[in-house]
């Protein structure tokens, strides 16, 4: 009988080997386990929703604290209601303010407050004539005299906020004081307030409570300051883009075209996004505004491939035949080369991503529907300053089994792009807003591979997340 | 025996459905000759039958990928096996055996009645004993027909290392089985 290989005998014995098995026992145990496997993977995309939100609401709460620890003013202010609630030696002060400690200090207020109570009675007078445009010469007047609270960043900047309504209102008539507002004003009725009329020392705590007045006056919801504070103001965009991407290719070259089509069938895309940075600047009217900034944008695909291929390889010097003695002891080897057909089972799934760094300029237009609610509109475009591959891609059209580094074989070029968005903002604080909303972009790049070029066109749809913070 | 092409696209469409009748059917059917690779490359049938856990597990979760035109469905679900059960060897095997002595190529030839009385469950019993290094080595090169350059590229060891692993694989494979199968004829006559 003749002898065969011992490497044949194995195989022979052994490949088409079944192994028993208590099926329904082994099933037992691995279907929780699949069940899992599927559960993980379709919540993938969930996790980066949930990621968004979470990072939007560490945002919210580290912001509110900053806003909580700035403004002591609503904690250490009571309004007094009756005589009896006021007393001279009360905390009742303007925090930042140490007028009770110093005694100087105390003096020049007593010495201040013929002025401050003019401050009042022409605040007074100026609103109750219901002439606003006397009120605010008076307003401004009194907020420039000597008194030394007025280089208080508040005062200053409630008195800023003021005259700017008074020139808006004085064009557009829009400011009207109710009668009702003007009769229950307490800042109409200042002079009858027991802390104005009876308590010198604390003169200091009327002129900032006319302050907090005014303040009361522009919150007041019939009247439309919104956009009056924002108005000629820049601000500083942080969006957070989310989304998924589709992507097309175009060539003219026929070997990019196959090139283009296996690239269709082994790369698939997951998901993009995104940061972006913007500084705005008011336009000729405050509702528009235009903005440039730096943004980078990732978008994520995968490399998969499952297919078996056969390839006639070449063994060069390989061993044909070895006679091996019955002790082991001894060998005798023949080689040559020898052509054969390797087949390859290839299953594989490689991520990798796309990066862009570019340069984002568009132009706005927001609208308040509310005090604190605007939605906006946005058309812009994009300049790619750099793009970055890292992933693997296949280079060879004939056998795509190996694969290569991405940034090593394709090269992009100008990449540019425009988009639309529509974003819906809130305003949380006086000086940021958060906003969420849609944009579609719409990029074209031109690529360059180790022989052929081709036009790649990608379409996003983002959730656009983000905060604005008005400088 | 070989089910109809259809039936097994039936089962294969359900399993993409993440229909559990279809993946219990599919696990039925491929179970065993999946469990028979997984013993091969294991020490012991608990450690292999771990092993086929994980190699379903990653067919279930690819079934996806699959398609009609990229082959024979047992085609795709060995090679998807295959790559898996490496990854595991490869985890397990860590830096436990490396060699990297220079030895000959040997093949030894056998006369195919000699072992005929060894079952194949004991000769997969015999290769289960072999170290890790020596039977991911025969497996590789024997069952999957790769060449040694391959094999050192997917367990990141030196070919020459391969080459050596392989040659000791089979001299002592063929001891334990020859010592088992005069066991066996000794039993088997008395």
């Amino acid at each position: 009988m003749s002898k065969i290989p011992f490497d044949d005998w194995l195989f022979d014995r052994l490949n088409d080997h079944d192994s028993p098995l208590d099926l329904n026992t082994e099933w037992e145990a691995l279907a929780p386990m699949i069940g899992k496997k599927e559960e993980k993977r379709k919540r993938i995309f969930l996790w980066w929703i949930l990621g968004t939100a979470a990072a939007m609401l560490v945002l919210w709460i580290v912001m509110g604290q900053r806003t909580s620890t700035r403004s002591p003013y609503s904690q250490a202010i009571q309004i007094p209601q009756s005589k009896q609630d006021i007393q001279p030696s009360s905390t009742f002060i303007h925090p930042s303010q140490t007028i009770s400690s110093s005694s100087s200090k105390g003096k020049r207020i007593s010495d201040e407050t013929p002025k401050s109570k003019d401050t009042n009675s022409n605040l007074a007078e100026g609103i109750s004539t219901n002439n606003n445009s006397m009120y605010y010469r008076n307003l401004r007047k009194s907020l420039d005299s000597k008194s030394h609270y007025k280089n208080h960043p508040f005062i200053r900047k409630q008195s800023t906020i003021s005259y700017q309504k008074a020139t808006n209102n004085s064009r557009q008539n829009k400011i009207i004081l109710s009668p009702k507002m003007s009769r229950n004003s307490s800042l109409v009725n200042m002079d009858k307030i027991p802390i104005v009329s009876s308590l010198v020392p604390m003169q200091s705590k009327v002129e900032y409570r006319s302050n907090l007045d005014i303040q009361r006056i522009t919150t007041k919801p019939d009247m439309q300051f919104s956009t009056v504070t924002q108005r000629s103001i820049s601000y500083l965009t942080t969006a957070i883009l989310l989304g998924g991407y589709t992507r097309s290719f175009k060539s003219n070259s026929e070997q990019a075209k196959r090139y283009i089509a296996q690239k269709d069938q082994t790369e698939r895309l997951l998901e993009a996004l995104g940061i972006e940075v913007t500084y705005h600047k008011a336009l000729f009217q405050s509702d528009w505004h235009i903005g440039m900034g730096l943004g980078v944008q990732q978008d994520n695909f995968q490399l998969y491939q499952n297919f078996r291929d056969t390839i006639d390889k070449r063994f060069d010097h390989h061993p044909t035949e070895v006679k091996v003695s019955r002790d082991l002891t001894q060998s005798i080897s023949k080689y040559d080369d020898v052509r054969g057909k390797a087949v390859y089972y290839v299953h594989r799934r490689i991520n990798g991503y796309r990066r862009v760094l570019y340069i984002p300029f568009d132009i706005t237009y927001s609208k308040a529907i509310s005090l604190r609610h605007r939605i906006g509109f946005s058309v812009g475009g994009a300049l790619g300053l750099k793009t970055s591959y890292f992933g693997q891609v296949v280079p060879n059209l004939e056998h795509n089994i190996w694969t290569v580094n991405y940034k090593q074989t394709i090269e992009q070029k100008l990449t540019s792009s425009y988009y639309f968005d529509i974003k819906y903002s809130y305003k949380f604080l006086q000086r940021a807003t958060i906003f969420v909303g849609l944009r579609y972009q719409s990029e074209i790049s031109g690529d360059e591979g180790t022989t052929f070029r081709w036009q790649e066109n990608r379409k996003y749809l983002f959730l656009n997340a983000g905060a604005k913070v008005y400088l | 025996m070989k089910l109809a092409e259809e039936k097994i696209l039936s089962i294969v469409k359900g399993c993409k459905r993440g229909q559990g009748s279809s993946q219990r059917e599919l696990f039925r059917l491929y179970a065993p000759k999946v469990m028979s690779m997984c013993r091969r490359y294991s020490s012991n049938n608990e450690m292999a039958k771990d092993v086929m856990q994980e190699c379903f597990i990653q067919v279930f979760s690819s079934i996806d990928q699959y398609c009609e035109a990229s082959g024979i469905f047992e085609g795709w679900l060995h090679t998807v096996s295959q790559r898996t059960i490496w990854r595991v060897v490869k985890r397990d095997w860590g830096e436990k055996t490396i060699y990297s002595e220079q030895t000959e190529n040997t093949t030894f030839t056998v006369e195919p009645d000699a072992f005929a009385k060894l079952s194949n469950d004991e000769i997969i019993g015999e290769i289960q004993k072999l170290p890790i290094g020596y039977k991911t080595v025969l497996n590789m090169y024997v069952f999957e027909s790769l060449s040694h350059k391959e094999i050192a590229e997917i367990l990141g060891i030196e070919e020459n290392s391969s080459r050596s692993q392989l040659a000791r694989a089979r001299q002592l494979l063929k001891r334990k089985i020859e010592a088992k199968n005069k066991t066996s004829y000794v039993k088997n006559t008395l």
